[in-house]
Order: structure tokens, then sequence, then C-alpha cells
């Protein structure tokens, strides 16, 4: 996500889970599908079914893998490497698409020649903030503030130019030494993809949990956009979001800098709508300004700034995703937390910090259908209760099934599902629960004089006496705040002033159409054949199914796969047509117009982006810019560095091992050390519970059918190694790192062979997450060893490779 | 008493019927399993799954009983089975005339007898093999579990096989034993005192006669 | 007499989710157990009636891993049916190998008689259970429970020549990447109703590739059952005709006649 948006404008996956069935060939990098995302893999078998290669890269071989026609294994963490080395393969072979490149990207573009990259370190780098000024990683730009483009690719001093010399380093052989993959396996890989196009990529955990995931997926975006497969019907990049409806969570901020529909959340500094605007882009403005307008109603106004210092606002440089926030919380920063369908106590690493921090508390409240390792973390093992002073309120909670609502999958597609039966007991949808308690609130603050309370007590907040959800999604729809009706497509929210529409979500405007809730469409015809299914539920944006379609056409806008054709342009119409909606700037205008020629209408200079370099297309004459392009705050471009804990040093710029941005954070001492490869020799990966436990296992943990299919948790050992431990199925082991220790079941299997890292035979083991000492199947959390190194970009924790140490326990 | 000799002594009377009784209700319970077309003979126990316990409960009973007469009386028996594994030629030819039971198909004088006639020594043997065999197999079939599937199976044929080959035997040597007018006084000796009428033994079990009045 | 109805298993598309096992226990109101191994049931019991099991094998740096969905193959012609005493075992109309628990007694025969090892025998209860393909289900025009489920399209529920067809077209389909795939219970034992397209030998996922009704069975049950019962009837029938014609036909010896007094009496 925080990788997709650099590249291509909006951060989530590019084509839907039906589409997959137009692809010729799959690279599962960092994806275990068919344990973790089974739905999923149903399509994948469809594809395959009908001739589609299956690719997939793993630490282990898992059931995914054993569906593959190549599989290749590879030290966690060092997927950059070997990506790098594809992206290599494909620049010296001249395997890349000439005009799509071309056409839809920003290769010819320009780089501002301050820009520099030398053993390991970007121009700008502050080795004291430990972060980098980003000044360098510019365009040239020309008079209009446009970047300048060459007349070739290969210009010295372009976007491609730079790009082939940045992966030069990567040759099969680097690559290999690093990750482990063969190098033959490695160009096989690149040149299965090649010759089976469309193809496209699944990712999901395996990518992001490492301190350089963001920049991992920007080389899966680097790789499509070169091959020409993005914006195709069976290509893209397709982030296999988690079944918690995450795609839904992060599309209303679940992400801490953000506020719903991506817009960045403002900070300090940014003092007024217009500053912000001028910071973030006009677009970004408007879309803050209809939020406001969504809470708090005919009060915000121009007048006041559309009570824009109603919001909170972030303290400049700090991080506020969830590990910071447990850190800040285990400082004693913290008074009450609700903890709300969510388990730290089992998913947070270094989990030996929450654990510091909830006790701090006076109070959390819980809401969850379960009991779990969080709510009683007062009485986990080795815990005196007497000692813990927090007061715990269990809110028991409706199920997924128990509560009305709408679910946004990740192929964008939002579909409403009615409660299939009622909440057990005292059981409420969460909903009514938080609707109950800002109802208490704002009676609590009412009369008060107190300038900072009209936050609370201004919030238009009316969805019925029993909450009604579907009210909610009115709100998020948007309405024309003139008239009080709602909006009924995206295209009414795009052409209205700031002010004159209110939306919860502006990516959502258009999910009802002349009052009709287009997420509960279950109209499964699909007359195109391509697994388009346009009126089935409400895909956003403007009921989008493939993301960035124009690039599926060619210069005339005719399609270039006629087995695929999903929108072209008619010039008897004069409109952009076709089965799928267009995503284009305006159906009017031409591929004789600029706006016909964009696929990546989303980003600021409205191309894809190779580099990820920092653009504000600012129109002249304007007081602000437009629209500001998306960056990663640790490159323009990925670079391949160590995981933080890592068996063996950088290949490449030994000096700079590690990413630089990637903060390690001491707020216990001696509970958070970096282990040592020699200390620790063993790179852990861990994972979720596959079909049979969920997530933390609070819920599936509980449930005796599955507990039966997956009674205890188990260490994955390879045969090799056991060998050398002397350890046998069934025994137990304790698996240390620098942080802590945990006894656990061995498996031993062929399923994680040795790999030869830099000359070195390296082992990794695997440890499921899920684990905790609550519920009918217990057992020790895996992450009481793991560390909490978070990627720069995304702020995701590097649960993926650590390292520590196994013995035999007596 | 005048005019009898003592042919079975109480406890081998005792036994007999006591193992006649397990061996019918053995037999009923497992022909009532053995086909669909027989279950109304578990009726007598109440149902199928009864009738099948009840075989079993029997079963070890079928082992038991005679293993404890045998030990108790270990003389008689062994006089028994010496009986019954000697055949000389009157046994041969008795066997030819088919001991005259099967008139006017098979004709000839019968030739004298002992203790048993050659039809009777020739069926005791015929029981203690199949009861053997019946006990052997019907363990393996209660405790199928442990035992390699193949030989429970042959199990099944041989179990079956043996049960009804003696209830054929039990049917024919009950009826000589007990119906048919010519030798039908053995039941009341085997049933009442023991003892059998002289001259019911002097025609019948000619030798046996003699060597019992020799030694008075 | 409805349409033979049959299930295909395609190992290819197996991931092992194990939804099935799920959804038969939760169709068959089934209590969870306790497994003895750390991925699940490796055998069945009285109150589980299909898992997926898995095999591994790294063979010239290559490594893979199979599965296969077991429960009851429903065999076209079952040696359970043949050898069970009371009957209680039937095939219905769709096909299906069904235990009639009313007259089941749980003497265990079906447990040795079946080539696949597969019904289980509850001894408190002395009742034998196995997958009984959801007659229930069947019966209301929807699919056996695991095959409704199963969601990478594993297993399919239809018409049985519409499955053989869709099995050999699935099979020729895999050949290049599985050299070794075959179908598994198209004729065998008159046909399996589960049938199964695997990826290797039979051998390797520990069936047998050639199954039959094991050849005692049909002895005992084909020639030795009505021979017994006719043994039986004939002992029956000879000594009541024995009796018959020996009524006044045969001079009985003086000795023979019954005086009326089984002791004492001197009369001769």
């Amino acid at each position: 996500m925080a990788g997709l948006s650099p590249a291509f404008g909006r951060g989530a996956m590019t084509n839907s889970w039906t589409d997959l069935e137009n692809t010729k060939c799959f690279l599962f990098g960092g994806s275990n599908a068919a344990e973790n995302h089974p739905i999923a893999m149903k399509y994948a078998l469809r594809a395959q079914a009908k001739g589609a290669k299956i690719i997939v890269v793993d630490p282990r071989f898992t059931r995914t893998a054993s569906k593959a026609d190549l599989f290749a294994q590879l030290r966690p963490g060092t997927d950059i490497a070997y990506l790098g080395a594809i992206i290599n393969y494909i620049l010296e072979k001249k395997l890349y698409n000439v005009d799509y490149v071309t056409r839809f990207t920003n290769a010819a573009c320009k780089v501002n020649s301050n820009y520099k990259f030398n053993e390991g370190l970007f121009s700008g780098f502050d080795e004291a903030k430990g972060t980098y000024n980003t000044d360098t990683w510019t365009y040239e730009l020309d008079a209009n503030g446009q970047p300048v483009k060459a007349a070739s690719l290969e210009e010295p001093g372009t976007v491609f130019s730079l790009l082939k010399e940045h992966y030069k380093r990567y040759t099969l052989e680097v690559g290999s030494s690093i990750s482990g993959i063969a190098p033959e396996t490695i160009a096989q890989i690149a040149d299965t993809m090649v010759e089976n196009q469309p193809a496209t990529v699944m990712y999901a955990l395996g990518m992001t949990h490492h301190t350089t995931a963001s920049q991992g997926i920007r080389c899966y975006s680097i790789i499509q956009l070169l091959l020409g497969n993005i914006g195709k019907a069976g290509g893209g990049i397709n982030a296999l979001r988690g079944e918690p409806n995450v795609q839904g969570s992060t599309d209303f901020s679940n992400l801490g800098p953000t506020l719903p529909g991506y817009i960045p959340a403002p900070s300090d500094v940014d003092t007024t709508t217009t500053i912000y605007g001028q910071k973030y882009g006009a677009a970004a403005r408007k879309h803050l300004i209809s939020l406001l307008k969504a809470w708090y109603g005919s009060i915000a106004t121009e007048d006041n700034d559309y009570c824009y210092n109603y919001l909170p606002r972030m303290q400049s440089g700090k991080a506020i995703t969830y590990i910071p926030m447990m850190e800040d919380m285990a400082r004693g920063q913290f008074k009450l937390l609700f903890n709300i369908g969510i388990n730290p106590m089992v998913s947070i690493p270094n989990n030996q910090v929450v654990a510091t921090g909830l006790a701090k508390l006076e109070t959390m409240v819980f809401m969850d259908i379960f009991e779990s390792e969080t709510s009683a973390f007062w009485r986990a093992p080795g815990v005196n209760p007497e000692t813990i002073n927090t007061e715990v309120f269990f809110l028991p909670v409706a199920y997924l099934y128990e509560k009305a609502g709408s679910m946004t999958g990740s192929g964008r597609w939002v579909q409403w599902k009615p409660a299939a039966v009622k909440p057990e007991g005292s059981c409420l949808p969460d909903l009514d629960i938080l609707d109950i308690i800002y109802h208490k609130v704002q009676k609590l603050y009412a009369g008060s004089a107190d300038s900072k309370d009209r936050a609370i007590l201004d919030c238009q907040w009316d969805y019925g006496h029993e909450p009604d959800p579907e009210k909610v999604l009115m709100e998020i729809n948007g309405y024309n705040t003139k008239t009080g009706k709602l909006i009924n497509t995206i295209g009414e929210y795009l052409a209205a002033p700031p002010g004159d529409v209110s939306s919860g979500c502006w990516v959502y405007a258009g999910v009802f159409n002349n009052g009709v809730n287009l997420s509960k469409r279950r109209d499964n015809k699909d007359p195109s054949g391509l697994s388009i299914f346009p009126t089935w539920s409400y895909s956003w944006p403007a009921n989008i199914r493939v993301l960035y379609n124009r690039a599926s056409c060619d210069g005339a806008g005719q399609p270039v796969d006629s087995a695929r054709k999903l929108i072209w342009w008619d010039e008897a119409k004069k409109q952009w047509t076709g089965p799928d909606v267009p995503d284009v700037p305006n159906r009017a205008n031409g591929p004789d117009t600029p706006d016909g020629q964009t696929a990546f209408r989303m980003t600021a200079e409205r191309m894809g982006r190779l580099f990820a370099l920092r653009y504000a297309n600012k129109p002249a004459g304007a007081n602000m810019p437009f629209a500001v392009s998306a960056m990663c705050n640790d490159g323009p471009v990925p670079e391949f560095y160590e995981p933080i804990e890592s068996p063996t040093g950088n290949l490449l710029h030994p000096k700079v091992a590690t990413n630089p941005v990637a903060r390690i954070r001491q707020v216990l001492k001696d509970k958070q050390n970096i282990g040592k490869a020699e200390d620790y020799p063993i790179v852990l990966t861990t994972y979720g519970g596959g079909t049979m436990h969920f997530c933390s296992g609070s819920v599936t943990r509980n449930l005796p059918w599955l507990v039966e299919l997956r009674p205890e948790n188990f260490v994955e050992i390879g045969t090799g190694l056991a060998k050398k431990l002397d350890i046998k199925t069934g025994e137990m082991v304790e698996v240390s790192s620098a942080r802590g220790s945990m006894k656990i079941k061995a498996m031993v299997t062929d399923r994680i062979q040795p790999l030869s890292i830099n000359g070195k035979e390296t082992h990794t083991v695997g440890i499921a997450f899920g684990w905790g000492f609550v519920g009918l199947a217990t057992g020790e959390s895996v992450n009481c060893l793991t560390h909490a190194a978070i990627d720069p970009p995304a702020g995701t924790p590097e649960y993926k490779a650590q390292l520590v140490n196994i013995r035999k326990v007596k | 008493m005048k005019g009898y000799i003592l042919k079975h002594e109480t406890p081998t009377r005792i036994f007999h019927w006591i193992n006649l009784v397990v061996f019918l209700l053995l037999l009923c319970s497992g022909l009532a399993v053995y086909s669909p077309k027989l279950q109304f003979l578990a009726l007598i126990f109440g149902g199928l799954k009864n009738a099948a316990a009840a075989h079993r409960y029997l079963g070890y009973a079928y082992i038991v009983v005679p293993l404890i007469y045998i030990v108790l009386n270990f003389g008689l028996f062994k006089k028994f089975l010496n009986t019954i594994t000697h055949y000389s030629a009157d046994d041969v030819k008795w066997l030819k005339v088919g001991g005259g039971y099967l008139q006017p198909f098979l004709k000839g004088e019968v030739p004298p007898q002992d203790k048993y006639n050659a039809g009777q020594k020739m069926l005791g043997l015929m029981v203690i093999f199949f009861s053997c065999l019946l006990a052997v197999t019907g363990l393996l079939m209660i405790y199928y579990q442990n035992v390699p599937p193949a030989l429970v199976r042959w199990s099944y044929l041989l179990h079956s096989f043996s049960g009804i080959f003696l209830g054929c035997g039990v049917i024919v040597h009950g009826y000589l034993a007990a119906v048919n007018p010519s030798s039908s006084k053995e039941l009341k000796t085997m049933l009442g005192s023991g003892y059998i009428e002289e001259d019911f033994a002097k025609h019948h079990n000619s030798k046996w006669y003699q060597q019992v009045i020799t030694k008075k | 007499m409805a349409e033979r109805m049959s299930v295909l298993y395609d190992a290819s598309k197996c991931t092992d989710c194990g939804a099935c096992s799920v959804a038969c226990k939760q169709w068959n109101t089934l209590p969870a157990e306790k497994t003895n191994s750390l991925q699940g049931h490796t055998d069945f019991t009285p109150r589980t009636w299909t898992f997926v099991s898995s095999r591994e094998s790294f063979e010239n740096k290559k490594m893979q891993w199979m599965f296969r969905k077991q429960q009851c193959m429903h065999c076209g012609d079952a040696a359970c049916i043949k050898v069970c005493s009371t009957g209680a075992i039937s095939r219905n109309d769709l096909g299906f190998v069904v235990i009639d628990q009313n007259k089941c007694i749980g003497d265990g025969y079906c447990v040795n008689s079946c080539p696949f090892h597969i019904p289980r025998v509850d001894e408190s209860a002395k009742k034998s259970y196995k997958c009984n393909g959801c007659p229930d289900r069947l019966a209301n025009g929807m699919k056996p429970a695991c095959v409704q489920t199963c969601q990478p399209e594993a297993l399919v529920y239809g018409d049985r020549k519409a499955i053989l067809q869709m099995a050999d077209d699935r099979v020729k389909a895999l050949l290049p990447k599985y050299p070794k795939a075959n179908v598994y219970g198209a004729t065998s034992l008159d046909g399996l109703n589960f049938t199964y397209i695997l990826l290797r030998e039979p051998d390797y996922y520990g069936l047998p590739a050639n199954p039959t009704v094991p050849v005692e069975l049909t002895v005992w049950k084909d020639v030795f059952h009505p021979l017994g019962l006719l043994m039986v009837a004939g002992a029956f029938g000879m000594t009541l005709l024995h009796r018959v014609m020996q009524r006044g036909q045969n001079e009985n010896h003086p000795s023979d006649k019954d005086t009326g007094s089984g002791k004492g009496d001197a009369k001769g």
C-alpha cells in the first residue's frame, strides 16, 4: 500500500479477485494464499487449470508452493535482492515493453543532477536525525514546472538510465548470493513472467513485514511497469489484504498518519487548510474539507476554515503508528485504552513492551467476542494480579454475522451484508456501543465553554436511535451540502467546489446512486466474460474494477490484447467506453488530448513512477499545487538492505548494512536489544496460522473443530538443522532471541532447506504467531522473541526476519 | 441295578448337557447374525445387538466349561479320547453299512462296536476339532482390532463353517440319540441315571460290553 | 431409478485447508476430538468421517507435498455391504453406501472387510460409523457438505458419466506437469462413487493399486453362505425324512424297544 501509492497514485490492489482468472502467470512473492487467502487461491487455481503458470517465492515450501509450477526458496528479508536482479535482467536483455514504458511512465523524465546514490545512501541523508532531506529527489523542471522529458529513454540523467545504473550491481549471482535462490532460477522467474503475459503479482504480509517493506513492493511496481502489466486484465499488483476488513479499515484511516480516504493527517505546522493544501495539494484539501463537512455539517463554514481546528494534529516528526503508541504506553503516557477487536499481547512484536504498557493504564475498555491475552494480560503466566491496577471493562460485541454493514475486500469491492442472526445475550454491534458512548460523552460535555470541547459538541452524530449502519454509509457516500441530497457519482463529488459537498470517505463517493445502495447489488452477470461483474456490489472508485485500465490501450486508445478488452476510445461516440469503467480524467477527452494519454492520473505528474520522486503539479497562477505525488521516505528507488537482525553482512555495502531510516527504539532496558549473528545464528520467520487459526487466534483457538485440526503450535525446522541439533518431531525445544525465549514443539520437515548465503550455510525456522495463554488451545506467543523495528514509510514491523537460537529442552 | 450297566458317569452327563445348551444358544445367536433371513432367532435374546453380545459371552463359556471338565476329570477324558482315536476294521465296516441306519440305501450286517460306534467316534473327534477352531477363530473375531484383517476375514469363513457343520452334526446326533427308535434309549441314559440296559449294550456296543462284564 | 451420482476429488486443486472435515462435523453434529498429530487427524474415528492427509517428499532437490482427502469411497461393489451380518449397510438410489444405525450391531465386520480400511466401530455404543455421502442433503437436491464447502473447487458433485469425463479431461491436462497423474476409481469395484484424480501412483498415497473385494469374503458370502443354509436345512430335512421312512419299516432289535421305565426293569 505505502509502496503502491508512490508508484501509481492509489494504494490499493489494482485488479480484483475475479480478475485473476484472466492471468497467464502468477508471482506469489510474500503470500501463502492457499493457507491465508484461500478464496483468492480459488481464482488462481482456475487460471492455472486454463494454463496459467504459478511461481511461488517463499522462505518455506508452503501449501501454495505445492501448487507451483516454479518454486524458489529464499532467505527471509531478501526479496529486493532477487527482484533487483530481475529488474536488471529485464533491462539488460531489453525485455521491457518500450511503448508502454515510454507512454505511461516517467522513464524519460530527467532527474535533478544533484541526486546521487552511493554505498547504500541516497543523497540528502541526515545522519543525526536518521532521515532523508528529499530536496535532491526531484525532476529537472521546465519553465512551467513540468518534468523535462528527454528525447530517448537511454539519454543520461533520465529516470530510465538512472534505473539501469542503480540495478547494474544486481547481477544474477549477487541476487543469488544474498537471497539463496539459484541464479538460473532468478532468470527463470523473469523469463516465465515475460513469456506468459499478462502476469500478476500476489503479495501479502510476507512482503510488508520488513524494514524494507514499501521498497519491496516498489520493486514489484517497477517490474510490472517495465513489463506493461499495470492496468490490464490479468495483470496488476494484487495486495492480499487481511480478512478482518483490512481494506475497509485502511480506507477509514486505520493507518495512523491518514484520515479517511487516505488524506494525509495534518501535523502541528499545518495550521490552516490553505497551508495544508500548499503542502498536500488542492485535491487533498478539498477531500479534507468534505470530511469536515460530513462531521460538522453546516457548522463547518469557510469562515471558520471548516472547523479545521477541531482536528487533533500530529506532532511533527513523531510517529504515531501502533508500535510507537505501545511504546508511549509503556512510558506511562496513557490512562485509557479502547482495545477494539485487536490482541496486541499476541500480535505486537516485542510484546514485553505491550505487557508493560497495559499495566500502566488506569482503564482498558475491551470490545471483542472472546476473552483474549490482552483482556487477561493481568493474569498472564508469571504475572501477579495483585501488582496490576488496571481496571478492565469487557464489552461483549456482536460477531461478524450478527451485525449489518459493509465490508471492503482487497479488490475494493464494497459489499453490504445484512445481519444473518441476532447477537447473543447482551452483545451489541460495535456501532451501537460507540454510539452510546459518544452520546454519553457529548452529554457530559454539554454546556462547556471551553473551546476545545466544541470538537465534540459540534459533531453531527446522528444515525438513528438504534444506529443504522446504512445511515453511516450515506454519510460516507456524501451529500450535496446545498440541497441535502445524496451525491450520485464520484464525478459529481469531484466537480463540486470545496464545501459544497460532504463525504465521510471521498473514495466511496458514488456508492449510493439515485438513493440506491450499490454495495447491496448482487447481480452476477458478466457480459464481457472478463470477470468484471459490473453490477455486483460497488468497486471504489467509480466502480472501476481494474485500476489504470487506460494502460490496456495503445496510443490510439485501442486495446492491445484482443482477448482482454477492458476499455477503448469510441471515435463515433467520442468517449471512452467498455465493459469496465474507464479510469481516465474525462471520458470525453480522447487520445488526441493529454487527458487521453494518461493512465496514472492520480499521481501529480500523471505518470507511473519508476522513480518515486518528489513532485507537486502547480498550475500557473495557483496558490497551491493541485496534487502532490506520494513518496517513500527511505528512497526514491528500492535498494536492498539486510534485515535489522541478519545472519550475514551486506554484500552490496557492508558499512550501511540495514535500512538507515528504519528506527529502532529502546523503551524497556534489556528487553529490546538487537541480537548478533554469533549468538543467534538461525533465521526466524513468522506467519499466520493457515486455514485453521486466524490472526492472534483469539477467536479460532476457542472453536473446538478448529482446535481439533490444529491443537498446538510448533516450530518448523528443516531436516538438515534438526539433525545438527538432534531434534525430532514432537520434542520440546527452546527458541530464544535477544529479547526473550519460549518453549514449543518441533516439527521436522523438508519444507525448509538450508540455503547458501554469501558462501555460508544458513538455516531458517518458522513459527506461526497466533498463539497465547488464553483459549481452548494455548501456547507461547512468538512475539516475545521479535523486535519492533519498522518500515519507515508504512510502519509495519519486521516480523518476518529475526535471529534466534534453538536447543532441545531436556 | 440288575440288567443295567454304567455307561456315563455323573460329571460326564452334567458336562454334556451344559455344553449342549451353551452350544445351542451359540448356534441360535450365531445363525441370527449369520443371515438376515434368520434374524427371528435373535428374539430369544431380545434383539440382534443382544444376540451378538450373548454370543461373545457364551463363546467364552464354551471354552471355559470344557476346560474345567477336563481338568477335574482328566481320567474320564483320557479314556474318552482313547476310544474315539482308535479305529479297527469293524469301525470301517460299520461306516460302510451306515451303521444300519440308512436302509434300504445301505444294507449289510452291522459289526460289533466299542463303547461308541464308529459314527460316534468320528462325531467326537469332529466336535473337539471344530470346537477348537470355533474358539480360535471366535477369539480372533472378538479381538479383530489387534489382528491382521485378512486373518479376521478367514476367521469369518472358518467360524461360520465350523459352527454350521457342528450344528448339522448336533442335529443328526440329537436325532439318533434321542428320536430314532433304534437308538433313542441313549437319551434316557445320558439324561437319567447314566446306566444303559445290558441288552441294548450287548447289541449295539458288544465289544465294550464284553470288557465291562469281564472286569466285573 | 435415479442417475448414479458421484463426487470427484482433484488432488491438483486441494490445498489441505481442512474445511471439508469441519463442514462434515458441522452437518453431522459430530464433536471435535483430541488429535495426536501436530497437523490434525491422521486416521478415521467413529466421530471423524473425513480428513485430508498429506505426504512430503524431497527427491532430486525438488520438494513435493501431496494431499488426499480421505473418506468412504462408496464402492460400486462394496465389501461392507456384502459382509454386514445384519444387512444394515446398503446403497441408496444415487449410489452412496449408507449404514442404517438402527440395524447396526457394531460387530466390526465392515471394518475388516473394507479394502480401504475406513469404517470405525464405537465400542461402547456398538455402532459402526463412516462417511454416508450426506443422504439427507442429496435427497433435497443439495451437494454433500464437503463438496459445498470446498473453496479451491477440488470437489465436484454430479452425474457419474459427466464426472468421469471431467476426470479424464483433467488428467490429460495434468500429464505434462504430473506424468503419473491418474484417475482412481473409474472402474475398480464397479466404480468408486468417490473418484480421485491422483498426481502420483496410488501406492504413494497409501491406496491399493487394484482394490478388490477380498476373495475370502466372496467365498464366504457367495459360496459358503447359501451352502451353509442348505446344510442346516438339509440336516433337518434328512432327519425328518429318516424318521418318516423308519416308521414301521425297520425291524428293531427287541432291545431297542422302549419298555416304559428307565430303571431296573428286567423285561427283555
